[in-house]
């Protein structure tokens, strides 16, 4: 077993990028864990966008818009630090940390009672949003009501409390009978993101072993030697088999870790053979790549190249819902699509998509045999 | 010397093809394959268009319905919607060609998840509902029946679609969050330069390879080779990161503003950090190639991912906690540059970040310099 421990030996030098990415990786689910840790949408709940304000009149009318406001919305200016300075605004806009500043000029309260308010708030914005149009009708609301009551000769302080009152009123509605099924596992997010990290990790580690037993003096010595071709091949075929063994059993500890034995159970059965045919497409892919280039700088890139294009273009970093058709129609031809697909189908339809599973885990065995004969091919024609 | 290593470096680094190559299709691909996952997600997600409705209703004339034809008509219409029976509806919504269910009748509704535009619908419905509440309150609390004008006036007040708001922007950049992305794919392209200078630094170490060893015997001083070889892949890596901006704004549209002097000036700043970086690993003579690969990478990936290259946000919640750190990053400082000459008007903050790379630059390079002068090897 010469070369198998040979194998391993080679590995151990360049297991540093592979703990890398295994680094990111975790940090990475850990972030997306635990902002997708609140329990499943069974009832409907009404969307809160973000707002600022700055109260330039003080007035009975504008404290009662604001504290409105805050029972709608979720006021951020406090906390955020927002000001009502240039700057300021176009950072907290396109950071997303409010939909809408608002701005109530001085005066504001005697142009409501006197019927000129129109058009009287700042409304500071990305204009267009469907958030800084939810803020400005609860605005609008606010006001119309307000104004209505103090025509209807109510004072300022008995109208706003009116129409806090009117604006309690709300239609009622509900979620389409069953769960809902917008919101995926955290079993899912893990393994979906695997479809990135995996590439990575076995290109980095075994593309880079396979690319120094290429090396021409390397190889002409083996050549020449008594030891068996066969054999050769045979420990080398192992020794990839070892690693992405090695890797896939890394993976499934980070996961109890991470998900309290959550993988003890029949979805997670599943994802576990679902990973395993997605690592035999991720060692072909790796040997492929040793077979077309010698040169050890790049297979960073490249590993981040392919790894990177899947996980975008198969809906790992971006829904599938998402993605254009014509998107979609390409990634059926990327092995991390039917990875995908099938993570997506354990997760919402176990039991009614069982066929679509396992059709896409031979899918992905079919993507790995391929890669591997072009693999082949292109170390024939480097030979001949 | 100084021309004739210039000289040898570019051609040494241009006749490795491999490398340029990469280093030119890195930022290419993954922009492309960017741009088609998030090509249109602000628009699809963010924008406000016609919400599809369907409405499910007994009486066509009722009050609910005369709101609903007229949110749906005219050029600021709000709702798209389509009157169905029951089944019809829920087969709609099912299939996802509408966003929820309007049941008219009992002024309902049924959308399929918690969204902006199920709050929109739900905002139309209780308006509804408000407003007759409201009436109904007024006429209640008021002594004797008011007139029928007064009741008028209020249900025009309701109707006249009054904004109390003026609509307003602070800024005229491309407000795209997911921009982010191709600003950090532009850091990530520059950092990664480094896989150049690591090589180009290998070849002044007498223990890494055979150009070392006749460098370090020759009376030339490392200063101008490190010079020369610097300048030399500055030019290669800012010509490459150029043709990947002319590809992402001309090729795939992406919106990076008007400035363009501004954005080659951070794009040059960017292969200096990137450059000098690789320059101060590869000057580390005990660690192999292998490994200074690895350092490489290590360090681009970091250093982008916390200027927002794998979740978005990252930059910005570094910068609330720990800004400093956003002050050092130099990925920070590449997409800062982008993300200020997008969103400012001035120019005060992107000045700011090019020096701050220019003197890391300098300070890096000078470290390195440091580390590979008078280099003695007692065996190699």
């Amino acid at each position: 077993m010469q070369v198998f421990k040979m194998f391993f030996k080679v590995l151990n030098r360049y297991k540093g990028q592979m703990i890398m990415y295994m680094c990111i990786f975790c940090s990475l689910l850990t972030i997306f864990i635990k902002s997708n840790s609140g329990s499943k949408a069974n009832e409907y709940a009404d969307e809160k966008c973000k707002f600022a304000v700055f109260d330039y009149d003080g007035s009975t009318a504008s404290k009662a818009l604001i504290s409105y406001l805050e029972g709608t919305n979720v006021r951020v200016d406090k906390k955020d630090g927002i000001k009502d300075e240039k700057i300021s605004m176009q950072n907290a806009l396109y950071n997303r940390d409010a939909d809408v500043i608002l701005r109530i000029p001085e005066g504001f309260e005697e142009k409501l009672v006197s019927g000129e308010a129109a058009g009287l708030i700042d409304a500071i914005t990305i204009p267009g949003t469907k958030n800084s149009m939810l803020i400005e009708s609860d605005l609008d609301g606010f006001i119309n009501m307000t104004g209505m009551y103090i025509k209807a000769g109510y004072d300022m302080a008995t109208a706003t409390e009116r129409a806090c009152t009117a604006l309690a009123e709300t239609a009622e509605v509900s979620l389409p009978d069953g769960e809902n099924v917008s919101k995926h596992s955290n079993l899912y997010t893990f393994f979906s993101y695997l479809g990135w990290v995996m590439v990575c990790m076995i290109i980095t580690g075994i593309t880079l072993v396979l690319q120094v037993f290429e090396r021409k003096e390397l190889k002409d010595r083996i050549e020449c030697s008594s030891y068996n071709f066969l054999n050769f091949n045979k420990e080398v075929v192992l020794g990839m088999a070892a690693t992405g063994a090695l890797i896939c059993g890394v993976f499934l500890t980070v996961s109890l870790i991470l998900l309290n034995g959550q993988i003890f159970s029949e979805k997670g059965g599943m994802y576990i053979l679902n990973m395993l045919c997605y690592a035999a497409v991720c060692m072909a892919i790796a040997f492929l790549i040793s077979k077309l280039t010698a040169k050890k700088e790049v297979v960073s890139m490249i590993a981040n190249v392919v790894s990177l294009g899947m996980a975008f273009l198969c809906g790992i970093f971006v829904p599938v819902d998402f993605l254009s058709d014509g998107v979609i129609k390409i990634a059926h031809f990327l092995p991390a699509y039917w990875y995908n697909q099938a993570a997506i189908n354990i997760d919402f339809h176990l039991d009614e998509k069982a066929g679509s599973i396992f059709s896409a885990m031979g899918i992905q065995i079919l993507f790995a045999i391929a890669i591997l004969i072009a693999g082949m091919v292109a170390d024939r024609r480097k030979r001949a | 010397m100084f021309w004739h290593n210039f000289k040898n470096c570019t051609a040494v680094i241009l006749k490795g093809k491999t490398t340029i190559f990469w280093t030119l299709i890195f930022p290419i691909a993954l922009a492309t394959f960017m741009y088609m996952a998030f090509g249109n997600l602000m628009e699809k997600e963010e924008m406000f268009h016609d919400i599809n409705v369907a409405v499910v209703s007994s009486d066509e004339e009722s009050q609910l319905m005369y709101v609903i034809d007229s949110l749906s008509e005219g050029d600021d219409s709000l709702l798209n919607a389509e009157k169905m029976t029951e089944e019809e509806a829920k087969k709609a919504l099912s299939d996802e060609t509408v966003e929820g269910i309007i049941f008219a009748d009992e002024v309902r509704l049924t959308v399929n998840e918690n969204s902006a535009d199920a709050s929109i619908l739900e905002g139309i419905l209780s308006s509804y509902k408000q407003n007759e509440y409201a009436i109904k309150n007024i006429i209640e609390e008021m002594d004797g029946m008011p007139d029928e004008a007064f009741i008028r006036t209020l249900t025009d007040d309701i109707m006249a679609d009054v904004s109390y708001y003026t609509e307003q922007s602070v800024s005229k950049g491309n407000q795209s969050l997911y921009t982010n992305y191709f600003y950090a794919i532009f850091a990530m392209s520059c950092l990664f330069a480094a896989y150049s200078s690591i090589t180009v630094t290998g070849n002044l170490q007498a223990n890494e390879s055979g150009r070392g060893m006749r460098k370090c015997i020759s009376p030339n001083s490392k200063l101008v080779f490190i010079l020369s070889e610097f300048f030399s892949l500055l030019v290669i890596h800012s010509v490459v990161e150029i043709i990947a901006f002319l590809y992402m704004k001309k090729v795939l549209g992406i919106d990076f503003g008007d400035k363009n002097p501004e954005i080659l000036l951070t794009l040059f700043a960017g292969c200096m950090i990137g450059l000098a970086i690789g320059f101060i690993i590869g000057a580390v003579s005990n660690i192999g190639m292998e490994g200074k690969i690895g350092i490489v990478t290590a360090v681009g990936l970091g250093l982008s991912g916390m200027a927002d290259l794998f979740v978005n946000g990252v930059k910005h919640a570094i910068e609330q906690h720990v800004p400093i750190i956003n002050k050092i990053n130099p990925a920070a400082l590449i997409t800062d540059c982008f993300y200020s000459l997008n969103v400012y008007d001035d120019n005060s903050v992107f000045f700011q970040n090019i020096v701050i790379m220019a003197v890391e630059s300098v300070v890096l390079l000078l470290i390195a310099f440091m580390m590979v002068r008078r280099n003695k090897y007692a065996s190699i």
